[in-house]
């Protein structure tokens, strides 16, 4: 039932408060849309609500280890690298948000105002039409229904707005952004750069781009960030604003405009869709504390729960008109998913550059982009990966002996460095198949009275081969470059860990074979827009933030425009 | 008679050893480590041997809000598998059991030749039982850990800046 009360009522409702989210309240907001922003989880203020973020690495209770009856209770958090005593409380525990694994999938969540752009790792890099032109030219998914040139614009809007650190590379395959200055690369990473570009064509080691500041500008002071202090503690909220998260750059200025509603504490169970109007005409939401249900109204909707929970309240957002799930008259809602395999590990020794160490600390490496498969198919595997690559000298720690000869050797400081430690790991392209779905559990429920969501998703022959052509390759290459001990390790990790799921709700031209036009709009209901990982056709190898808010920024300019039509 | 008086003493700490836990016999309230059934006499001796493996008397203030033996205690309670802990304080019992067989004494009456024949044997040989070794290993590591994560040997030693703002990639050493 549709309520008069006019507190309820919003030009825009955004459902999740995370990256893609804030984004999208940002440019609601900007465009003067009465903007209403639902987050399951708390707010996170900036600063205010980082407790660790100017605690020293002595006053942790554990260094930083977290309690064992912790991991044993939550084994799928447990296993993320951020999951550690200084950002444990921006994670989901597995207790208190359940799922079903019919395969395992380690789902690492964060349910706050800013989601995980609190404790992302950061990397930025654009999209190029081999990807988005990969589905059509090797015959997986769909064929995108953008290209580069779509996206161009808004990829240099969101840098211009989040500050990104780069080079200018000159790469087909990596376009450049309007970039920030950028730290350093190391000797042995310049060192293997430069050994390469002298034994491959088409092979290239550069700056990992990065969502940090390195200069000041107007837009930076306006937003109250000042310089990266290289603290490399980004997990814990930065008091800086040195790096860009939701809570330090989007939420502040979206709030700011006066325009935005934030209600965390916020479950969404469904969108409303009304029969006789034929569209989504708001959302039924569950107070997370009180279990009271309210509902909200607004024009268009933008759904940003991050991946599998946008594919859970679409699939939960049943009507005569949508019995499948909202939009989803073609039943692939909650299909073709993907991820990237990130289960190849390499580092070897590099005996070289021992006059020279690293002073200082920086927020990246160096990364290589994918060049397998990428002008031409070359192997008996679809697509390819991308690695990063990074040098590190540490200091050599002798704790050996007992008494006086222990004190002695723990404090000698002269020249005891260890050789040059080199690693990179795979960051590969899954083929988003049928079979990887996400669906709504038939019985079980969570507390909110939500169905479960079963995650079915799992590598396959593809990933196998690839797996194995990135340790072949990559040793090549570290032979190449000299280093030595080289060794390889497939961690085996489940998908999920990764933390790049996406799809379930892909974009494509055909409504048949798709669920989002080009412009991020659902096919079957055109004011409701899918703006992040959900949306994604095919999931290339770059780390996908930066798409997911160029997607949302074009997708918003285009929702206004058709609101001002009065088109939808 | 000094065989006597070693025996006789021998017998206390045993029945302490056994009986503490179970017991207050101090005025002063034990930290409470829910899953480390040790007594005052046990922490004791903890403490003794990790300053035995890394003598800290005489060094600056290591500036870290515990002692040494707080941290270890509080790293085996709250970090610590069960069964690894129960792997601990079953070796702790045959480091004991070892230490009265071999020098008919506790752990903080040992002469220091005894002591560095016995840290001499814990660090270097082989022939070490297994329970021993990993509760010997155990203290050690978690004491070094204690020692290399304090403010005193972060900033001094390993040149810990917290706030570094800045990145050289190739200094010339």
């Amino acid at each position: 039932m549709q309520t008069e009360n006019k507190d309820h009522q919003y030009d825009a409702i955004i459902i999740g408060a995370g990256m893609s989210g804030s984004y999208a309240a940002k440019e609601l907001c900007d465009k003067g849309l009465k903007t209403l922003m639902l987050e399951r989880g708390r707010n996170v203020e900036h600063i205010k609500d980082y407790p660790t973020t100017g605690m020293q690495p002595w006053e942790f209770k554990h260094r930083g280890a977290i309690p064992a009856k912790v991991k044993a209770e939550n084994p799928v958090i447990s296993r993320c690298y951020a999951y550690k005593e200084d950002a444990m409380h921006f994670f989901v525990k597995d207790t208190e948000h359940p799922y079903v694994q019919e395969k395992p999938f380690d789902w690492i969540r964060g349910y706050q105002v800013g989601g995980k752009s609190i404790m992302w790792a950061r990397q930025v890099q654009r999209w190029s039409d081999y990807d988005f032109e990969g589905p059509a030219r090797d015959g997986f998914a769909v064929d995108w229904p953008i290209r580069y040139k779509d996206l161009e614009k808004w990829y240099t809007q969101v840098e211009q707005f989040i500050g990104v650190s780069g080079n200018k590379d000159g790469l087909d395959i990596l376009p450049d952004g309007d970039f920030l200055k950028a730290f350093d690369l190391n000797c042995v990473e310049e060192y293997f750069q430069g050994k390469v570009k002298e034994n491959y064509q088409n092979r290239h080691v550069i700056y990992g781009r990065c969502a940090h500041l390195t200069e000041n500008r107007p837009i930076f002071k306006e937003q109250g960030r000042v310089l990266c202090q290289g603290r490399n503690i980004c997990q814990r909220g930065c008091p800086f604003g040195g790096y860009f998260n939701a809570n330090s750059t989007l939420v502040p200025w979206a709030l700011r405009t006066g325009n935005l509603t934030l209600k965390p504490h916020s479950v969404v169970h469904s969108i409303i869709f009304d029969e006789k109007q034929n569209k989504a005409v708001g959302v039924r939401v569950i107070d997370a504390n009180t279990k009271e249900t309210t509902e909200y109204f607004a024009r268009i909707i933008f759904v940003n729960a991050a991946t599998f929970n946008t594919n859970a309240v679409l699939l939960n957002s049943t009507s005569e008109r949508f019995p499948n799930g909202l939009g989803n008259e073609n039943g692939l809602l909650g299909k073709y998913v993907g991820f990237h395999n990130y289960r190849g590990k390499i580092n070897a020794i590099h005996e070289g550059h021992k006059g020279f160490k690293t002073e200082g600390k920086r927020p990246t490496s160096a990364y290589i982009p994918r060049f397998r498969n990428l002008y031409k198919q070359e192997t008996d595997f679809l697509r390819g990966y991308a690695s990063g690559f990074g040098a590190n000298r540490y200091r050599s720690i002798d704790g050996s002996g007992f008494g006086e000869d222990l004190k002695n050797n723990l404090l000698f400081k002269e020249d005891s460095y260890h050789p040059w430690m080199v690693n990179s790991h795979m960051m590969g392209e899954t083929i988003p198949k049928e079979s990887n779905t996400v669906s709504l559990h038939a019985t079980q429920k969570d507390e909110w009275g939500i169905p479960l969501l079963n995650v079915n998703i799992d590598y396959d022959d593809n990933d196998e081969k690839m797996t194995q052509d990135f340790f072949e390759q990559l040793t090549d290459m570290y032979k190449k470059a000299g280093f030595t001990n080289i060794k390889t390790r497939d961690t085996k990790q489940a998908p999920g860990l990764d933390i790049h799921e996406m799809g379930g709700v892909r974009m494509g031209n055909d409504p048949k074979t798709s669920i989002l036009n080009k412009w991020n709009q659902m096919h079957a209901c055109p004011n409701v827009f899918v703006t992040d990982g959900a949306c994604m056709t095919s999931v290339a190898t770059q780390n996908p933030s930066l798409t997911f808010m160029a997607l949302t920024a074009r997708a918003v300019n285009y929702a206004v425009e058709q609101l001002k039509k009065e088109a939808i | 008679m000094k065989r006597r008086k070693a025996l006789q003493s021998m017998v206390v700490v045993g029945a302490a050893v056994t009986l503490l836990p179970a017991c207050n016999f101090f005025q002063d309230p034990l930290k409470v480590y829910e899953n480390l059934p040790l007594d005052r006499v046990q922490r004791d001796v903890l403490s003794q041997l990790s300053e035995t493996i890394l003598p800290k008397k005489g060094m600056d203030k290591l500036s870290t809000p515990e002692t040494t033996l707080d941290f270890m205690l509080t790293m085996l309670n709250d970090c610590s598998p069960q069964e690894d802990i129960d792997k601990y304080l079953a070796g702790f019992t045959d480091f004991q059991t070892h230490l009265v067989e071999k020098y008919k004494q506790t752990f903080p009456n040992l002469k220091p030749a005894q002591v560095t024949e016995l840290m001499t044997y814990l660090t270097t040989s082989e022939e070490v039982p297994e329970k021993i070794k990993y509760f010997f290993n155990t203290t050690n590591g978690l004491t070094q850990q204690h020692f290399k994560s304090s403010e005193y040997y972060l900033k001094n030693y390993l040149d810990f800046e917290f706030v570094p703002g800045r990145y050289e990639g190739c200094v010339a050493m």
